[in-house]
């Protein structure tokens, strides 16, 4: 290192002229350092004679110690070329040492560590926001390898969120500055998620149209914003034209059968089934899947056409079966007909093989758990509610479904306090209708019709899909025990709307032919 | 082995630059004279200064230990969230974030290609703490064994320009790998 030192020297770093004397003066050899008052004018002379005679020894005597220990060094400055003397340094004499230990700076360089520094500050933001990413993307790659699709899905909707919120600060913080700068993705969620979200997707996807064409949609976004190539996935590439493929044949088949369908004023329907269902044997189909589709148009226009049960499942069973690897397609309004008619054994069939395929799916742990308490096995219905809770943490079916159970093994008190933790956890108007129930039971009829009136308001906030006949029925029968006659009649006139009416164990507990202890506590403990 | 090992300083010139930087400001808060402070150069002292021999332990291994530690400092930052937003969520290239990772893994690449200091200043750090003849408190030598092992290591791969070969290698199993 100390070679080449004469060679690298800069012209700033070399020194220029010799420096004035009174800048090298040691002041602190200059000073005293002992008492000096009792020394004599003779001392003095005495001390001159002999500074005259050793210097030179003393000199030679350094040199030759210094010349010992490395023989290499000639104890001159490598800069200047002078006597090192008493420097600290092996290479500079101390007038070359002083002027090395204030070497400049350049400015470039203080402001590139000032920039850097700021840089390094926003590297370790967009560090934490990358890690945070990245590790619910990471989480939900092993949810996808475990098929747990819901929990892959819940955890890629909080890596949008996130990167919307990073957006939207760094946005605001950029307009705080200068209103007229657009706002820009400065985070991007990237191809990664777009292709888990995918995954997710075509794993849960249902027969549906709605859930079809999310897929597609989400499909044709991500590809055209470049984050997602069909070539990259076999799986959601076959999904994909597979789904294209139903469009087309579904428009067909809806264009045609529509001919063989009109609704009544009544709202119910009339079906020339016979023709419709000669129409569909007619229809060719490039595979089984396709078939699959076919059949269950034939169950729509058997469902339609209000035939047996048998006749309805039958199609539906064959749509599921030549689905083949996509049953996962047709097994949600497989298990609600099949619930809805009864079929239990076909219920409890069909959910074992959608928990085997997604071990999320709350809708077959919820039809498995109705299935045993109908059952009177409620033991395993309870075994089975855990499960539903274990598979999904964050849904609140477990704690209405949870709350009719306790009901059923006559535990009202701890039913309304888990009906208490669900409200506190999300709240539906499910877990708001198990709760008026239980305390209706237990004869608290101010809180039955508090928690009722919510169950009611939230049902009819949330009505997109539908309010259930139970929830009506429900709501009805309890107003009517508590006094409310207004929601009452109000559910009374949406019935009438209808051309439905009461069903007929709340009109034979209102008649009071039964009580309510009846329809909640014996039986299938509900009131449908 | 000079050519190569300049050619990698200046693909990371920031790091370069940087690292002499942090030499050259903790020689002077250690008291170390510079007599070189040119950071950039054709020599084996491309992204370090010249300085004195250093004689006493701790102005040794602190000399060693805080350049390239800032370098470290600034560096794992913009190298975690560059290479996890590149290679792993794999921002795509028509967004803003994709530059902005690009960014931050050159620099955060160009800055720890040079946190490492030079052989020879390793070397002697070594010597002082573990040469022959040397009474340094045990103590010491166990809690400055890692790093000074770290200081040669990384010195030598710096040398050899491997530091640089390593991170193209981390790059290059992103693209392909991840």
């Amino acid at each position: 290192m100390a070679e080449d030192k004469e060679k690298s020297l800069t012209d700033e770093t070399l020194p220029q002229e010799p420096e004035e004397k009174s800048d090298g003066w040691d002041w602190d050899a200059a000073v005293p350092q002992t008492d000096t008052t009792n020394i004599t004018f003779d001392d003095l002379q005495e001390t001159e004679l002999k500074i005259e005679t050793e210097p030179a020894e003393k000199e030679d005597e350094e040199k030759t110690e210094e010349e010992a220990q490395n023989p290499d060094d000639d104890g001159l400055c490598i800069v200047c070329g002078k006597r090192r003397g008493n420097s600290p340094s092996d290479l500079y004499c101390n007038e070359c040492r002083a002027k090395f230990l204030r070497t400049n700076y350049g400015i470039g360089h203080i402001i590139l560590a000032f920039v850097m520094v700021i840089v390094a500050a926003l590297g370790y933001f967009v560090c934490t926001s990358t890690v945070t990413v990245s590790g619910k993307l990471f989480k939900a790659e092993q949810c996808i390898s475990e098929k747990r699709y819901n929990d892959a899905l819940n955890l890629c909707s909080d890596v949008l969120e996130a990167t919307d919120k990073l957006n939207s600060g760094v946005n605001s913080v950029i307009k705080g500055i200068n209103e007229n700068i657009r706002s820009l993705d400065w985070f991007t969620e990237g191809s990664k998620s777009a292709q888990i979200i995918l995954e997710t997707y075509a794993q849960t996807m249902t027969i549906n149209y709605q859930d079809r064409s999310t897929f597609t949609s989400a499909v044709d976004k991500f590809v055209e914003d470049g984050q997602f190539e069909l070539s990259q996935n076999s799986r959601i590439k076959e999904l994909y034209d597979l789904s294209k493929s139903f469009d087309t044949l579904e428009e067909t088949l809806v264009t045609k059968l529509n001919n063989y369908i009109s609704e009544k004023e009544d709202g119910s329907y009339d079906v020339k089934y016979d023709e419709a269902i000669k129409y569909l044997d007619s229809v060719k189909t490039e595979s089984d899947v396709q078939k699959s589709l076919v059949d269950y148009y034939r169950f729509m226009m058997a469902y339609y056409a209000e035939k047996d049960a048998d006749v309805i499942l039958g199609f539906l069973g064959d749509a599921y079966e030549a689905s083949g690897e996509y049953k996962y397609l047709y097994s949600e309004v497989y298990l609600a007909m099949a619930w809805e008619n009864k079929a239990y054994d076909t219920v409890l069939n069909v959910a074992d093989e959608a928990i085997k395929f997604n071990k999320n799916d709350a809708s077959a742990y919820y039809y498995t758990v109705r299935v045993y308490i109908e059952k009177g096995d409620l033991d395993t219905a309870d075994k089975m509610c855990e499960e539903l809770r274990e598979a999904n943490p964050d849904g609140l079916d477990y704690y209405s479904t949870k709350a009719e159970l306790l009901r059923r093994r006559n535990k009202l008190e701890d039913a309304i306090e888990i009906c208490r933790k669900g409200i506190v956890a999300g709240s539906d108007a499910e877990i708001y209708r198990q709760q008026a129930i239980a305390y209706l039971l237990l004869s608290d009829k101010e809180n039955a019709l508090e928690a009722i009136t919510q169950s009611y308001e939230i049902a009819m906030q949330n009505n997109s899909n539908g309010i259930s006949l139970e929830e009506l029925n429900t709501v009805a029968l309890i107003c009517f025990i508590c006094g409310d006659t207004d929601t009452y009649d109000e559910v009374v006139a949406m019935f009438e709307q209808y051309g439905e009416s009461l069903n007929e164990k709340t009109q034979k507990c209102i008649k009071g032919d039964i009580t309510f202890e009846d329809i909640f506590m014996k039986g299938s403990g509900e009131i449908s | 082995m000079t050519v190569i090992y300049v050619i990698s300083k200046y693909i990371t010139v920031i790091g370069s630059i940087l690292k002499g930087f942090w030499e050259h400001l903790f020689c002077r808060i250690l008291g170390v004279p510079v007599s070189d402070a040119r950071y950039l150069q054709a020599t084996e002292l491309c992204g370090h200064v010249e300085h004195d021999f250093t004689k006493t332990k701790a102005v040794t291994f602190f000399l060693n230990y805080l350049p390239g530690m800032m370098n470290r400092m600034f560096g794992y930052g913009m190298i975690i969230g560059g290479y996890l937003g590149l290679f792993y969520i794999k921002a795509p290239t028509s967004t803003i974030a994709f530059w902005f990772y690009v960014a931050f893994y050159y620099l955060g690449v160009s800055l720890l290609c040079n946190n490492a200091p030079l052989y020879e200043d390793a070397l002697n750090n070594w010597d002082l703490l573990y040469g022959k003849g040397q009474k340094t408190n045990i103590f010491a030598k166990i809690f400055g064994f890692i790093p000074s092992v770290y200081f040669i290591v990384s010195a030598w791969l710096e040398k050899n320009a491997l530091s640089l070969v390593f991170w193209i290698a981390a790059t290059a199993v992103g693209i392909f790998v991840l």
